[in-house]
């Protein structure tokens, strides 16, 4: 111990002031790097399980693809994307599958919570109207249309989504106008020249 | 210096081959186009059935497991040929064999439904970019999100 000018205090009073320092940065450094693995680590897994998602749902492994959204939704509960994609996963499980009502149910159940957390994505309300479609449920599925249409007025998809609900309760008119301002941005879609086919042979049926 | 640059050049050819590699086989990708065994064992997966058929097995085995089940007559399996590209008629003949009837209203003509439908199940195995229904130059889909309005006319997606 080296005293200096009298006093004790000093020449030990610096090496522990510099420990507690270095003792004080080390453990900011601990929170802050906690902190940010907290903060980045979810989205990071989310998207990992989401990559898998797609690729497991890009090869019709239906099952798998739902395995992981549904663990990309526990790392971001809040993602509204991944409820979607979780909707879609379903919905493409009710093509394919029965009992359709319970798939149509997880599909529905998924859309509006994706539809609780962004409720100005048009394309929850677009796909949701397709799930209620494919369950028979014409009326539902125009609901939902009119909803994206309000949203996104301009979306060709939207018009012959609309125009498909519309046509399937032989709303024979509107469909023919949603069709209508559909081909004009895809004048050689199959479906929409086949709705427009169908439109006719009915009002010709009539 | 010079090293420097050889290193730098080795790098920038090392980065064009490997996105040419990527091209080379994107463009292979999108060019080979979908086979009846391809759409077979996508529609058994898509079922939830792969778990019946032998880990590691060929178009061939879901096959012959589609047949054993009853989904698909013997003759059908028969004159199928595996590595042949799928039409529309047959991707329609075997999802409607496979798959369940979605409760479309009574007006509506088979051939609509078969195509509204077919779509949505070819999109569903992950088929959505191969040509089997529609031209893939004149894509229905999402990519266009609200499109402008030019002089009250719609602009065209794409343009």
């Amino acid at each position: 111990m080296r005293i200096v000018a009298g006093s004790e205090q000093p020449a030990i009073a610096f090496p522990r002031t510099r420990g507690l320092w270095q003792s004080a940065v080390l453990m900011l450094s601990v929170l802050v790097a906690a902190a940010l693995a907290l903060v980045l680590v979810p989205p990071f897994m989310a998207d990992l399980e989401l990559g898998r998602a797609i690729e497991s749902a890009d090869a019709a492994y239906l099952d798998q693809a739902e395995a992981h959204l549904q663990r990309a939704v526990a790392w971001t509960p809040a993602n509204a994307a991944l409820h979607r994609m979780l909707g879609d996963v379903y919905t493409s499980m009710m093509l394919f599958r029965r009992p359709q009502d319970v798939y149509l149910g997880k599909a529905l159940a998924s859309y509006r919570q994706a539809a609780r957390l962004t409720p100005l994505d048009s394309l929850t309300f677009t796909r949701m109207g397709w799930a209620h479609l494919y369950g028979g449920e014409a009326v539902a599925a125009e609901q939902a249309f009119l909803q994206a249409r309000t949203l996104d007025p301009n979306n060709p998809y939207i018009h012959y989504s609309l125009g498909t609900s519309y046509l399937w309760q032989k709303k024979l008119a509107n469909a023919r106008t949603e069709f209508e301002i559909a081909q004009r941005y895809y004048p050689a879609a199959p479906e929409i020249k086949a709705s427009l086919e169908e439109v006719d042979r009915l009002v010709t049926a009539r | 210096m010079n090293r420097m640059f050889r290193r730098l050049a080795l790098c920038l050819v090392v980065i064009l081959a490997a996105a040419s590699l990527d091209l080379a086989s994107a463009m292979a990708a999108s060019a080979k186009s979908v086979t009846v065994g391809d759409y077979i064992v996508r529609i058994v997966r898509a079922a939830g059935l792969e778990a019946r058929v032998p880990a590691g097995a060929g178009a061939a085995a879901y096959l012959a497991f589609l047949v054993q089940t009853g989904a698909v007559s013997s003759s059908l399996a028969r004159s199928l040929s595996l590595t042949a590209p799928i039409t529309p008629q047959l991707a329609l003949a075997l999802t409607t064999a496979i798959s369940p009837a979605i409760p479309a209203p009574s007006h509506l003509s088979g051939v609509y439904t078969s195509t509204v439908l077919l779509g949505a199940r070819t999109d569903a195995l992950g088929f959505a970019d191969a040509p089997i229904l529609r031209d893939p130059r004149d894509p229905l889909v999402a990519k266009c999100p609200s499109p402008a309005i030019v002089n009250g006319k719609p602009k065209p997606c794409g343009s």
